[in-house]
């Protein structure tokens, strides 16, 4: 553009508006979005944003990741995939900052966000689409975490707490155990559970039923 | 007239360039900040009702959706396709300033479900576009310096890729 448009008062839309556009934009675009301005880059960024997007669902992201090792992962959008011939598959770059010393598992997701271990003490919550990670440290108390004997575990989230939770059950000596880890809180609970209950994690619940 | 019904009831909206408009009350009503102002008189409104900040052109193409939209509405039951075509065509048939400027009328005139669509007409439009474009569209300065800029465009780097070319 060589001559730069005058501006007036019709060329510049109010904020509430341009928040109400953005609501409706899918989340693969909203990281290249954030650099139109600061503004722009602080209202994409705020969680109560983050919140309305994934409620109000005008632009709802359905993408599968594949881990293939643990220096390999890949990403589709499904509509794209069940719409088209051309769908793209983007590699997407782990969250650790060196290659991981030791596997590592996905544990689940949950709202946009996976979760992966690496044991034993190594939890990362990822959102593949927005690159956002946090690591978290763990030391386990009585049981380590090698999930190997694990029972189920899952990841998912708590709505009346506003809380992302790990949940990881055993069977040892005759009981069930269930761990409860809460992201918010950064600490653990852990249950003694009756040996003829059954447990099952259902999109992002924890349901027991005996 | 004798016996006029309360949908037949026309009210007169005038523009910033001192157009008259008479429009239906029935279609006034999707005009939520006109309705405001006849529900806070307390007489009737025989005037016409001047709207300071909505020009001709706008007023004529939300008058000419809102018109469309009832009509599908109180039709035969294939209207969701026909409403869909007029949508479609309604979208292509404005520039982007023009878009932008009937956003900003819609707006102002409270026009719910118009300013959904036209909300959405935009979010397609920009979505797969580059910054640049994107800030011409909405009139926005860069406020960021070239380092900072370079450094957002690495960390997002991943959701540069397959965008449309200006």
């Amino acid at each position: 553009m060589e001559k730069k448009k005058q501006k007036s008062i019709n060329d510049i839309l109010p904020l509430d508006l341009i928040q109400r556009i953005l609501l409706r934009i899918p989340v693969k675009h909203l990281g290249r979005l954030k650099c139109v301005s600061k503004l722009w880059h602080s209202l994409i960024s705020d969680p109560d944003f983050a919140e309305s997007h994934l409620h109000l669902s005008f632009a709802p992201t359905h993408a599968c990741i594949y881990i293939k090792n643990s220096t390999e992962a890949y990403l589709v959008h499904l509509d794209e995939a069940f719409n088209g011939d051309n769908y793209q598959v983007k590699e997407l770059s782990f969250p650790f900052k060196k290659k991981p010393t030791s596997e590592f598992r996905v544990m689940g997701s949950c709202r946009g966000f996976v979760l992966l271990h690496q044991e034993p003490y190594y939890f990362v919550v990822w959102n593949p689409l927005t690159g956002f990670s946090n690591i978290v440290h763990r030391s386990m108390g009585r049981y380590s975490y090698f999930l190997d004997n694990a029972i189920l575990y899952g990841f998912g989230y708590d709505a009346s707490r506003d809380d992302y939770l790990v949940v990881v059950a055993w069977q040892a000596c005759g009981c069930q155990l269930l761990h409860c880890f809460s992201f918010k809180t950064n600490s653990c609970i852990s249950l003694d559970v009756h040996s003829s209950s059954r447990w099952v994690l259902l999109s992002g619940d924890l349901v027991g039923c005996s | 007239m004798s016996g006029i019904s309360d949908t037949e009831r026309m009210i007169t909206l005038k523009t910033v360039e001192g157009t008259l408009f008479d429009v239906k009350s029935s279609i006034a009503k999707d005009l939520k900040t006109v309705q405001a102002f006849i529900d806070d008189s307390d007489d009737d409104v025989t005037s016409p009702i001047p709207l300071p900040n909505v020009f001709t052109r706008e007023l004529s193409r939300i008058l000419d959706y809102l018109n469309n939209h009832h009509r599908f509405r109180s039709g035969i039951e294939k209207a969701d396709e026909e409403m869909a075509r007029y949508d479609a065509e309604f979208a292509k048939s404005m520039s982007h300033e023009e878009l932008k400027a009937l956003i900003l009328a819609a707006n102002y005139l409270n026009v719910k479900d118009l300013l959904e669509f036209l909300n959405q007409t935009v979010a397609d439009v920009i979505q797969n576009k580059s910054v640049e474009f994107v800030r011409n569209f909405f009139g926005i300065e860069n406020d960021y310096t070239p380092e900072e800029e370079e450094k957002l465009r690495n960390e997002n780097e991943w959701a540069f890729n397959g965008v449309e070319q200006d």
